[in-house]
This record gives C-alpha cells, sequence and structure tokens, in this order.
C-alpha cells in the first residue's frame, strides 16, 4: 500500500545544515568561476571585448596563460618627450602616452597582482622652456600613478637645476620616487633624491637605484649637479643596498646595453638591470644577465612599451601555464617578462588626459613669448604673404588646397581634446611660417589667430616659400623691374617633374610627415591628394 | 530516528561541488566565446582531433650593419608540422617595416612557406640600433601568434655623440667649454673645412637627404657672438671600437663672454669631405654621394645664462618666483625647506643675512654653505618654518594682501640685497 507521505522538511536541528549548505555552495559556485575566469590585466578598465580583440590581433596579447604573481615590476622610460600619441596618424595607430599607461597599471591592481612601478627616465628630449613645463607634467604624472622609483635620463638634467628641483624634490609628507646613485642635484649630499629606494610589493623587498652612464654623464654641462661615476657611486651604495635585506634588487642603468651589462657583471647583487639604447623596440624576451639568471631590460624608445616582470612562487605553476620560459633570479626565484605595447588597449585614464589638459593650459597661459622660442630668418629671407594671397592668380591650385586637409590644419588642434593650438610641438606642422622640426616660428611666421590669421593651417608658402615680396609686386604694390619679377617667380617655383624639384618637395613634405607623426607616409601615394596645376591665371 | 546530515559534510561537499561548478561554468562560458589569444583555458582544453603544428626555425634575424635608407629583406620559414591545414593571417607590424610573400595563407601539412619582412633602415632619420617586428595570427592552437623580429645598427654618413651641445645655468661671465664627437663613416677619416658656430639655427640635417646648396646656405649666417668652435681629428682609439666608423673629429664649443641672461639657442656647424667619397656609392661607404661643398654637420648649442644668485626647491615656482606656501592653518603651522645657490667669482661673499620676514611669524634660519662637485657652485640651504600660533594673514599676491617675502643681505657685490615672494595665508 503506497502511504502518502509529507513532504520532508528539514526540521530545527536540520535546518541549519541547510542553510549551511545554500550558502557554501553559493560561495563556492562563486569563487569557483572566479578561480577558473579570473580576468588578466590584459586591457583597460572599460576595454570592450572587441577593441580587446583587436589590438591583441594587431600588437599581440600579453600575459598569456601567466598565474597570478607574487609581485610585479612594471618598467617604463626613455619617453622622450612623447607625452601621448599625436593622432596625427590616427591614435589608434600609434602606442604609448601616459594615460594608456596609467590604464596599464591599473589593470594589474584591479587583478590583484601586487604592483611596483619603476621608471628608467628621460622624460623629455629638449632643452627650453616648453620641456620644462612637460618635465613638471610628467613627473607629477609619475607620482599621480604611484611610482615607487624614478631615475634620470641625459635630457632631463640638462635642464636648469631649479626647475629639476621643484619638479622632483619631495613635498610635504610625500616623498619624491627620484633616486639616483651617482646624481645629485644641488649636491649628491644635499638630500634631494635619495640614492636607493627600497619598497615592497606581494612580501617582497625590493632595492631600487639608478645611475647615469659615465659617457652620458659627459654630453652635461651642469656646475648645479654634483656627478660620480656610475661604478664608484654603485660600489659605495651596494653594501647599503645588501644590507637592506632585498629579496630583489633593480638597477636603472641610464646608458648603452653593452656598459649596462658591464655594471652587472662588476655587480652581480642586481637581478633586473634596465638599461637605455637599444632598438626601437623592447626584445620579445629579454636576455639573461650572467649564468642564465636575471635579466637586462631594454625598453625601446618614446615610450611606447612597457615591460613587466613578475616573479612567482612555484616555478612548475608558471612554467605549465604560461606559453615562453620562465627566468630565474640569482636566488633561484621564478620570473616571467612580458613585453607590453602600449596601444589602444588601455583606453585613456581620466585623470591623465586632465593631466595633459593642464599642460596644454599652460602652454596657453605662457604663450610663444613665454615659452622664450627663438626665432630664425627663413633661409631665403623672405617673408610670408598667407595663403589667401595666392588665390587671385592660382586660383585652380587654391581651389585644391582649398579642399585639402591642409587647409583646415590648425582647427584640427583647436577641436582637439584637449586642444593642442597653443603648443609648438604641434603647431610647427599646422600653420605657415614655422621650422617643422625645431618647433619654432620663422621670423614673420604664425603667431596666432588673433595677430596672423592669414598664416593659419598647412599653406602654400610651406612648400613653395615665404611669397610676400612675389605677392607684392604682382599685385602692383611694388614697382619692380620684369627681371626682378621673373626671378621672384621662379624662386617660388617647384617641379616635381626633375629630380632636383622632386628630391626638395618630398624633403619638404618629411619635415612634418615624418616617422612619428606620418609613418606611412609615401610621397606618390600622398601626392595625388594635394595635387594641383602648375599654371597660373 | 533518522539523523539529519552532518554540517561538515554538506559544507565539504558543497565547497566542491559548487567549486566544480563554478570552474565548469567559466571554463564552458571561455570555450563559447570566440578565440581569446593567450587565455590560458583555451591551452588546457585543447581539441582532441588533428591540429596543424606550426615550426619556425627562427623568429629573430640580425641584418647587423646597414646604411641609413638602405632597405634589407629577410625571409622566415613556415613549415606545417600537424595534420591538418596551417591559416596565416598578417597582424601588425613596425612602422616601418612591412611583411609580404604571404600570399599563400594556407600552409597544408608537411609544406613550407615563407614569409619576408621588409625594413628600410631609419629612412630620414639617424643612425642607431633598430629592432622591428611584425605580428603573425595562427590557428596553430600553441602557437596562436608568432612574432618575428629584425633587428641590427644602421649607420648615417655622420652620426653626432651627442646630438647637441647644452650649457645649463651659466653666468654671465662664465668661460666654458663643452665637446661633441661626430663619427663617420666614410672611406677614409674626414677632413674637416669649416667649423663654427652660427648664429641662427636650422634644422638639423638629415645627412642622407642633404640638400647640395645646403653649405653654401648655412655660409650666408653670421657667427654666433657667443661662442667659438674648434675642430680636431678624432683618436682612432675612440672610433675603431665603432662598428663601420672610419674617422670622426672632436667638436670644442666655448662661451665667449659677456652672455645674456636668458637661453641662447644656436648652430655649431662642420663642414667636411671625405676622401674619394665624391660620387661614390661603393659598399661600406655611404648610399648618396658627396654634396659639392662637402658634408655639413650640425648640432644644436643651446645654453641658459642666469644670475649669480638662484632660489631652489619644491616650493620655489619658477614661473612666477615666488615661494609657494599656500593656505595653511594656524593649528598645525608648516615647515619646507628652500636652497640659494651663488655661482660665479663672488659665490664665497655670499653670507646671506635674514633682515625681514612677511609675514613676522615666519622664522627663517641659514644653514652652512657647502660646495657643490668642484665648487663652481656654492649651496646655502634655507629652513623656513611658519609655527602653530601663527596669526592669521593673507599673503596670496591677490586684492586681499601682497605676497610675503623674505629679505636677505646676501654679501655679494653686485647683489647686496634679495627678497624672495612668498606666497602664503594662515588661516585658523
Amino acid at each position: 500500500m503506497l502511504k502518502m507521505m509529507p513532504p520532508k522538511t528539514f526540521g530545527m536541528r536540520q535546518r541549519p545544515a541547510g542553510l549551511l549548505l545554500a550558502c557554501i555552495l553559493s560561495w563556492a559556485v562563486f569563487n569557483g568561476m572566479n578561480a577558473a575566469a579570473e580576468a588578466l590585466p590584459d586591457r583597460g578598465p572599460d576595454t570592450s571585448d572587441s577593441v580587446a580583440q583587436a589590438f591583441q590581433q594587431k600588437n599581440g596579447s600579453i600575459f598569456v596563460g601567466w598565474p597570478k604573481p607574487q609581485a610585479v615590476v612594471i618598467l617604463t622610460g626613455e619617453l622622450n618627450g612623447y607625452v601621448e600619441p599625436c593622432g596625427c596618424a590616427g591614435k589608434e595607430n600609434q602606442k604609448g602616452g601616459l594615460s594608456r599607461r596609467q590604464n596599464l597599471l591599473r589593470a594589474i591592481t584591479n587583478a590583484g597582482w601586487p604592483l611596483v612601478s619603476v621608471d628608467l627616465g628621460n622624460q623629455v628630449r629638449r632643452f627650453g622652456r616648453q620641456a620644462e613645463v612637460k618635465f613638471q607634467s610628467v613627473a607629477d604624472g609619475l607620482r599621480d600613478m604611484g611610482y615607487s622609483a624614478v631615475g634620470f635620463g641625459p635630457d632631463d638634467l640638462r635642464l636648469p637645476a631649479e626647475e629639476l628641483i621643484a619638479a622632483v624634490a619631495a613635498v610635504g609628507d610625500r616623498e619624491t620616487p627620484f633616486v639616483s646613485a651617482n646624481v645629485g642635484l644641488l649636491g649628491l649630499d644635499a638630500g634631494i633624491t635619495p640614492r636607493f629606494q627600497i619598497v615592497e610589493a606581494g612580501g617582497l623587498t625590493l632595492g631600487i637605484t639608478s645611475v647615469l652612464g659615465d659617457q652620458e654623464a659627459k654630453t652635461i654641462r651642469n656646475d648645479s649637479l654634483e656627478m660620480v661615476s656610475a661604478a664608484e657611486a654603485l660600489a659605495d651604495i651596494a653594501p647599503q643596498m645588501t644590507a637592506a635585506n632585498c629579496d630583489h634588487q633593480i638597477l636603472l642603468a641610464f646608458t648603452s646595453p653593452a656598459e649596462s651589462r658591464r655594471l652587472a657583471e662588476a655587480f652581480p647583487q642586481f637581478d633586473i638591470v634596465v638599461t637605455a639604447g637599444g632598438g626601437d623596440e623592447p626584445p620579445m624576451i629579454p636576455p639573461s644577465l650572467t649564468d642564465e639568471t636575471g635579466v637586462l631590460v631594454e625598453l625601446g624608445h618614446k615610450g611606447m612599451y612597457a615591460v613587466a616582470v613578475a616573479f612567482f612562487t612555484d616555478a612548475e605553476a608558471a612554467a605549465s601555464s604560461a606559453l615562453q620560459p620562465v627566468q630565474k633570479s640569482s636566488s633561484g626565484r621564478p620570473f616571467l617578462t612580458q613585453r607590453i605595447p602600449l596601444d589602444a588597449r588601455w583606453g585613456e585614464s581620466d585623470e591623465m588626459i586632465q593631466l595633459l589638459a593642464n599642460y596644454q593650459l599652460q602652454l596657453e597661459t605662457l604663450g610663444l613669448k613665454g615659452l622664450r622660442l627663438g626665432t630664425s630668418r627663413h633661409p631665403s629671407g623672405r617673408t610670408f604673404a598667407g595663403s589667401e594671397s595666392c588665390a587671385d592668380c592660382h586660383s585652380a591650385a587654391y581651389d585644391v588646397w582649398k579642399d585639402s586637409a591642409h587647409a583646415s590644419a590648425l582647427v584640427t588642434l583647436e577641436e582637439a581634446v584637449p586642444n593642442r593650438d597653443h603648443d609648438p610641438e604641434c603647431l610647427s606642422c599646422h600653420v605657415v611660417g614655422w621650422v617643422p622640426q625645431k618647433f619654432e616660428p620663422y621670423e614673420g611666421g604664425f603667431l596666432s589667430r588673433a595677430e596672423t590669421p592669414h598664416l593659419a593651417h598647412q599653406g602654400c608658402e610651406n612648400c613653395h616659400g615665404p611669397a610676400a615680396a612675389h605677392a607684392a609686386v604682382e599685385a602692383g604694390d611694388v614697382i619692380a623691374s620684369e627681371i626682378e619679377q621673373d626671378r621672384l617667380r621662379s624662386e617660388l617655383t617647384l617641379d616635381i617633374a626633375t629630380p632636383e624639384g622632386r628630391k626638395r618637395a618630398v624633403n619638404n613634405c618629411l619635415e612634418c610627415h615624418d616617422l612619428d607623426n606620418s609613418p606611412s607616409f609615401d610621397f606618390d601615394e600622398y601626392w595625388p591628394a594635394v595635387a594641383h596645376p602648375s599654371e597660373s591665371r | 530516528m533518522r539523523r539529519g546530515p552532518n554540517a561538515w559534510i554538506v559544507a565539504g561537499l558543497a565547497a566542491v561541488v559548487g567549486t566544480t561548478i563554478g570552474g565548469a561554468t567559466a571554463v564552458s562560458e571561455l570555450l563559447l566565446r570566440p578565440l581569446q589569444i593567450g587565455e590560458v583555458a583555451i591551452v588546457s582544453a585543447l581539441p582532441s582531433g588533428p591540429v596543424p603544428r606550426l615550426v619556425t626555425p627562427e623568429v629573430t634575424f640580425d641584418f647587423g650593419r646597414m646604411t641609413v635608407g638602405q632597405k634589407g629583406t629577410h625571409e622566415f620559414a613556415f613549415t606545417n608540422e600537424g595534420e591538418t591545414d596551417l591559416e596565416l593571417t598578417k597582424g601588425a607590424t613596425s612602422c616601418t617595416c612591412t611583411i609580404s610573400g604571404l600570399e599563400q595563407n594556407t600552409i597544408p601539412p608537411g609544406e613550407t612557406a615563407n614569409v619576408k619582412l621588409e625594413w628600410k633602415a631609419n629612412p630620414g632619420g639617424p643612425g642607431g640600433d633598430f629592432r622591428q617586428t611584425a605580428l603573425i595570427i595562427t590557428n596553430d592552437p600553441l602557437r596562436p601568434e608568432v612574432t618575428l623580429t629584425i633587428q641590427g645598427k644602421a649607420f648615417a654618413m655622420w652620426d653626432p655623440f651627442p646630438s647637441g651641445i647644452v650649457f645649463s645655468d651659466l653666468q654671465p661671465d662664465s668661460v666654458v667649454s663643452a665637446t661633441a664627437k661626430v663619427i663617420t663613416h666614410g672611406v677614409a677619416p674626414p677632413v674637416v673645412k669649416v667649423v663654427r658656430v652660427s648664429q641662427e639655427s636650422n634644422v638639423i640635417t638629415n645627412p642622407v637627404d642633404q640638400d647640395d646648396d645646403e653649405v653654401a646656405r648655412a655660409a650666408e649666417v653670421a657667427d654666433s657672438p657667443y661662442f667659438t668652435a674648434t675642430s680636431e681629428p678624432l683618436d682612432p682609439s675612440v672610433y675603431e671600437a665603432i662598428p663601420g666608423a672610419t674617422g670622426g673629429m672632436l667638436l670644442t664649443v666655448t662661451t665667449v663672454p659677456p652672455l645674456p641672461i636668458g637661453d641662447i639657442s644656436n648652430q655649431l656647424e662642420a663642414v667636411f669631405t671625405i676622401p674619394d667619397m665624391r660620387g661614390d656609392a661603393s659598399e661600406g661607404g655611404t648610399a648618396t654621394p658627396e654634396p659639392p661643398g662637402g658634408w655639413i654637420a650640425k648640432l644644436a648649442v643651446q645654453a641658459n645664462v642666469v644670475g649669480p644668485l638662484g632660489v631652489a626647491g619644491a616650493n620655489w615656482d619658477s614661473s612666477r618666483d615666488f615661494v609657494r606656501v599656500g593656505s595653511i592653518s594656524s593649528a598645525t603651522g608648516t615647515q619646507f625647506k628652500l636652497f640659494l645657490t651663488a655661482k660665479g667669482e663672488h659665490r664665497d661673499a655670499v653670507k646671506p643675512v635674514v633682515i625681514e620676514t612677511v609675514p613676522a611669524s615666519m622664522k627663517v634660519e641659514i644653514g652652512e654653505p657647502s660646495q657643490i662637485g668642484d665648487g663652481v657652485v656654492k649651496r646655502i640651504p634655507i629652513s623656513i618654518t611658519i609655527p602653530a600660533g601663527s596669526p592669521a594673514c593673507n599673503h596670496l599676491g591677490s586684492q586681499l594682501g601682497g605676497l610675503g617675502r623674505i629679505v636677505l643681505e646676501t654679501g655679494h657685490p653686485d647683489v647686496p640685497k634679495l627678497t624672495i615672494p612668498v606666497r602664503v595665508a594662515v588661516g585658523p
């Protein structure tokens, strides 16, 4: 006989076990999913799957199969003034920039990887007021990003000492991340920057110092700095760093790879030696230092890449998961390295964009006069008239120009976010009458929309030469002989049908369409977009 | 009477089951998504059937020495040792590197195809080390990406080291020198015809694309009144260690006082010829014939000239020439440090004495002077304290109150009194 049974319920004694089962089951499902699908820090915080995947397939995947490291050191350097991709060739086609860098660091932190950020130095590459302002901005940015140690490059140290000190010195309770064993601002004993730093991450203690190479030091003529040889300085501080019982020691050596290797051999206590120089890009896998241990890290140029060195507790786990060889420190601790392209997969960081906007605002506030830009005479000795002066006689050519991107070049700077129409490094190729590669105006070149509106945009005279005298003669404002009139006309003729004319034209284009701003420039491909008839009305 | 399940057994069982379910869910989600290159889950869940298997004998090629502008190519062999077709797709390349020879995107099992990388060594740029990469995407589950690397060293006709000369923090009466080396890569050491510093600067000439009339144009510009230049042949021991270098010159630039306070930007020029190089583009030399007037090496010469006394410190705002303290609380006060630097022939006479501070509560202590490096600059620390309990004041430089100040008697004959403006306000 089938007996009806009431639905089974847990009694008072059974109820806690049921609740426990439900809670633990939920917790375990949650944790199980997290453990299996823990996000790798392979993209910016707000980057979509499609964007991340597109740039993985374009510039390579990163952290493939890495387990969570005990600690990761992110190495950057040789920014050389490239605080952001300029966008001339499409920002998505360019690598580098502080904004993407911050998002990389943020992604690593969000993934729960204990992080130490270190920069080799050489934030700028030029000399003058703009470089000083830029250095200050980058130094602020590095502090905001939480850098633990930052070295000096030779271009940094050519800036006036008072500017350097204002940018790098400790402010209140906030210690400076800048460090140098052999360069002392106002003296090694002035205490403005420490000679080494000790930091901790993931239970590891890291000692970090930096040196400027002896050859590089010889190129600096600045009496407000005290410099000693790199080897002498390292011999001085090495015992102190060893006494700090660091698990690993990092040397930032701003010198050639060969000289960095020599320093590493002389001071084998350094597991990670970061060197300047080398190729445009870092190698895929950096070489070992000695005895197949340690690592010599190249960073490439212009801050387009970062390099990660991550320490692990378990060599086998790292080896079984990652698709790359596991390297070892001198103490035997396993580590993996990763070359990280700073491309659009990282997105933009609001804080760094704001920092760059403030930098642009400073340039605007200082103005060309405040930036102490020099002016030079145009090699021809002539002055500029503006593209509108060409329109009456060369109407067909003018119409082609008017419809080209050249005719709105300044607008692209004005409408950029942040706007860059007060930045000499941008203006020089977006207006008439500047020396493109020196970022300075010629005498009589563009100054501002208000003062020289006729010289806005990339105009006719940047290729043909200054035409004020020619325009004045043709307009009858100045009386000239027929011979003189012909001479002025011929001086502005650019005939690309001749080898000499073509070479002159191509070289002229390359002043702006250079590797940084127009890497795929090819004269024959680009010329049809601006090809214009030579005859005048 | 039946007992309910043991709580510990339930907990353990739940943890195991839950973790398994969670892990399986996550893995299944990963497998259902499009291939995300590099995810460990893909590697651990390889298909069990036949797969392609890529074998490459090399992924890095060193070109060694190249002339700037010279084109180099190298073919990398891709062999499929798997059992199904190997599919190759171009990823990105570095800015000046191009992939060709990838017409055959599918490599059948057992066959080999070549991927050719082409590169033009630093066209329009200086010499130096180069490294360029190209990414190839494959359907080999164990090698979803292959990065090909080409590297080497490009040589221009001449390479400067450093690329310019900068004199920082000079005095108007400074007479100092600095040197730069120019390494040449012709068939013999250079013969220098002219070396000078011109008054105005132009673009640093690309040594490959130098115009024929570049030398004549440069000669039209007047000499700099602030610098002189000399040249001497570089000792062979200096350049012999540099691969491909065949000569060089040591250029020395010396300042000529009086120098104006501010920035100076001029240009060092060395016009030189290299024997037997006119029109010669033989291997080991330059790809471009020597211009009619000779080669012209141009280096920027820049200087920053300052007065005999300077102020430095984290709080010093050099753009506006004041000490930036801002608003502070009287309850806590503040303290910070500045440095006074003294340069020039009277530096040892500088012995600052405080004669006034505004606000009056600001305490200024002059420390012991010391020399920096070889003693050309003297450093004097200044400790500044606005103690807790200081009366409220506004010296922010607004309409409510002018800037505060520290006034020093310096002892310097040319600058006997120095006023250091201080932007500060003390509130409750």
